[in-house]
């Protein structure tokens, strides 16, 4: 049977695709280096980019407010706060270096805040009147709970004194350009301690001897596998976890919950994580034994991707109906599930094995 | 005032078992009786992850207590396969993995949180009744962790993490920017503070978790640094009752290296060593207690689980299930793999 150009050329096609699935599936995994390579350049480094471009814009929005209060500029803040809230969920759990020093995570947004230490401190700077202690930088020497987001969350959201023109408002506008000064500092030097010279970027690319945080390329990569982990942990028990847990009497609490933005926050976060978890690319390094912890990776992060953290669509799942919205219970499982398979088996078949205390001890 | 060592984790015992930890197995969380050589002997099922366990000699009783900031315990004996007993933190309060008996064993001391207003407090439980609660006293911080009793059994050493936790922000720490760590000294028998030890200023960010006596009556704590990574600065020292709070001072820096985190403390037989383990970077070091000198170190991956033993040896677990015995500055004695079990932070040795 003689075959027919089409036939012939749709057979090439299956074979050139069996081909290249075969080359795929036993695509060389990453070196330790590539890993640590790919995360900086395509992961970490444009979203904290990202954030002190968005937090840039924060203190000329309340300016802006401040000065003519229309709706206009108010919506405009509005909008640059939505934007810095995503870009710092994007961000937040990477929870070593130039985040954590300087107390900055803390300072740039104190959450979770159980214990109200936010509002009360706040309404205490209010009633003070106190210019001294927002002027001039003089903020970033306060507590970190008047100092970042959720502090000029409440400013924003105040329906009985909003951010305006005029002597009323005038020390909360003064306050919220501090808040907003502040946080676009932070951001900015965040982003400048990954990038500078000797900066973190070059101390995760450069281990060694000399080094005094990364002996060698594994542990770099650790540092991010750890962060994923990390990530994890606090999407499923800091956010999801309280929607389990609610009840008539006592409702959940998300963060920035006043803006509307828990949303927001839940889902730029598993995105980031989700982004994470690719550059890092663990799951080459699983044998073909293995293969299934790969299909039930994927159907985790469907389920993690399409909900909105509190037994909603996410926003990106536009094509999913709301009654096939994945239950809370469900995403707190399959997080939990895909932290377990991270830590015991990608990690380890990686070379990257965290240990049971190194990764949360106590 | 010099206090005279402790006898913490001495306990008779069924024949053979010699160790008790805290684990994982699996995916499961357990208590594991263990022998000489690291084989299994017993094991206690737990319903979530353990911490340390408190033991008393004389009458065998344990107890394993989850970690911060759970809310359960359950006690057990090491000389009977008797029930093990179940009991809870009382509402409002969690616990923080930590407690130590009273020398006459009738008495349980629990480091917990009093969660409404973020302090400290000692938990006081009957263990001859049923581990009732019958009273609490104040830990003189936040965040109290370890707490053993002295070797004159009327005073309580107690690690004051300075951490603040609620059980419904899991296990985020949720006043970095304002710690106050303390090694604090309680008289048990009516809760009179006897000294507060605290860091300078710059040191606040060093949370002391971690402690055990030595042969001069001091108590040696191990930190946690939750400021600058290259800031870190020495994580172990010492104190007495009456003799503030040291930190060594190694010729070359060592808090960066051992990564900012020591896991858990403990003394040789005689108190004239202290073992410090730093998991995340895989060490641990002992350290002469009467110079305060690092005078060897081993390496083990996620090594954190140390006990002193006769002979002036130390058994020492990690969290990837190695078991092993070693004298400070010599080669390892034995090691053995337990296959998917992983050892909390602590070992509890028994006699």
């Amino acid at each position: 049977m003689s075959m027919t150009a089409t036939s012939r050329s749709l057979n090439a096609a299956l074979l050139a695709l069996v081909l290249s699935s075969a080359q795929a599936a036993h695509a060389e995994p990453p070196s330790h280096f590539a890993i640590v390579q790919t995360v900086l350049d395509k992961h970490v480094l444009p979203r904290f980019q990202a954030l002190e471009m968005s937090a840039a814009k924060l203190p000329s929005g309340v300016n802006e407010v401040c000065r003519n209060g229309d709706g206009s500029a108010r919506e405009g803040l509005v909008g640059s706060f939505r934007r810095t809230v995503s870009d710092w969920a994007a961000v937040e759990y990477l929870r070593f270096g130039p985040l954590a020093d300087g107390g900055r995570r803390e300072r740039f947004s104190f959450w979770p805040d159980p214990r109200g230490v936010m509002t009360r401190q706040l309404r205490q700077l209010i009633a003070s009147k106190d210019m001294k202690a927002i002027e001039g930088g003089a903020i970033s020497k306060q507590s970190a709970a008047v100092q970042g987001l959720p502090a000029l969350e409440v400013l924003l959201q105040d329906k009985d004194m909003p951010l305006a023109p005029g002597d009323a408002a005038s020390y909360r506008c003064a306050l919220a350009k501090a808040i907003a000064d502040n946080l676009s500092s932070l951001a900015h030097e965040m982003n400048e301690a990954w990038v500078k010279p000797d900066g973190w970027k070059d101390k995760m690319l450069r281990p060694g001897s000399d080094n005094d945080t990364y002996k060698e390329p594994g542990e770099a990569a650790g540092e991010f596998v750890k962060a994923m982990l990390t990530g994890l942990q606090i999407l499923g028990d800091v956010e999801v976890k309280p929607y389990l847990e609610a009840s008539k009497d006592k409702p959940a609490s998300g963060p920035f919950m006043k803006s509307g933005l828990s949303d927001v926050f839940y889902e730029s976060g598993a995105a980031s994580i989700k982004s994470l978890y690719d550059a890092i690319d663990l799951e080459t390094y699983l044998p073909d034994d293995k293969s299934w912890i790969k299909h039930w990776s994927d159907g985790a992060w469907r389920v993690i991707l399409t909900s909105n953290g509190s037994g909603g669509v996410a926003s990106s799942a536009a094509n999913v109906k709301k009654d096939d919205a994945p239950a809370v219970k469900e995403l707190h499982a399959r997080i939990g599930g895909l932290r377990q398979l991270v830590a015991k088996e990608m990690a380890s078949a990686a070379g990257l094995t965290l240990g049971f205390n190194e990764l949360d001890g106590d | 005032m010099a206090l005279p060592a402790v006898l913490r984790g001495t306990a008779h015992a069924e024949p053979g078992v010699t160790f008790v930890s805290a684990a994982k197995r699996g995916d499961a969380f357990t208590v594991l009786l263990l022998g000489h050589d690291g084989s299994i002997i017993r094991e206690l099922p737990l319903a979530a992850r353990g911490h340390d366990i408190a033991l008393h000699g004389p009458s065998g009783r344990a107890v394993v207590f989850a970690r911060r900031p759970g809310t359960f315990a359950v006690a057990f004996e090491t000389v009977s396969t008797r029930e093990p007993q179940i009991f809870t933190a009382s509402e409002g309060r969690h616990f923080y993995g930590h407690g130590a008996f009273s020398s006459d064993g009738r008495l349980l001391y629990v480091s917990e949180n009093d969660i409404a207003n973020a302090v400290g407090v000692i938990g006081i439980y009957d263990a001859v009744s049923g581990y009732q609660r019958i009273g609490e006293m104040p830990s003189f911080g936040v965040g109290p962790h370890e707490i053993i009793l002295l070797g004159d059994g009327k005073t309580l050493a107690v690690a004051n993490g300075g951490i603040d936790t609620v059980p419904e922000a899991g296990r985020e720490n949720l006043n970095l920017d304002n710690m106050e760590p303390s090694l604090v000294f309680i008289d048990a028998g009516n809760g009179v503070l006897l000294a507060k030890h605290t860091l300078a200023a710059e040191l606040a960010q060093l949370s002391i978790r971690h402690i055990a006596p030595d042969a001069q009556g001091r108590v040696w704590f191990g930190g946690q640094w939750e400021g600058d990574a290259s800031a870190t600065p020495e994580l172990i020292g010492c104190a007495g009752c009456d003799q503030g709070l040291k930190l060594i001072t190694p010729s070359n820096a060592l808090g960066a290296s051992l990564k900012g985190y020591i896991g858990s403390v403990a003394a040789s037989v005689d108190g004239a060593i202290i073992a410090a383990s730093a998991p995340k970077a895989g060490r641990v070091l002992y350290i002469d207690s009467r110079s305060g000198n690092v005078v060897a170190e081993s390496t083990l991956k996620d090594g954190c689980g140390i006990a002193g033993e006769a002979g002036g040896t130390f058994a020492v677990t990690s969290g990837l299930g190695a078991f092993r015995h070693e004298t400070p500055g010599a080669p390892v004695l034995s090691e053995t793999m337990l296959a998917d079990i992983a050892f909390d932070n602590h070992l509890r040795r028994l006699i």
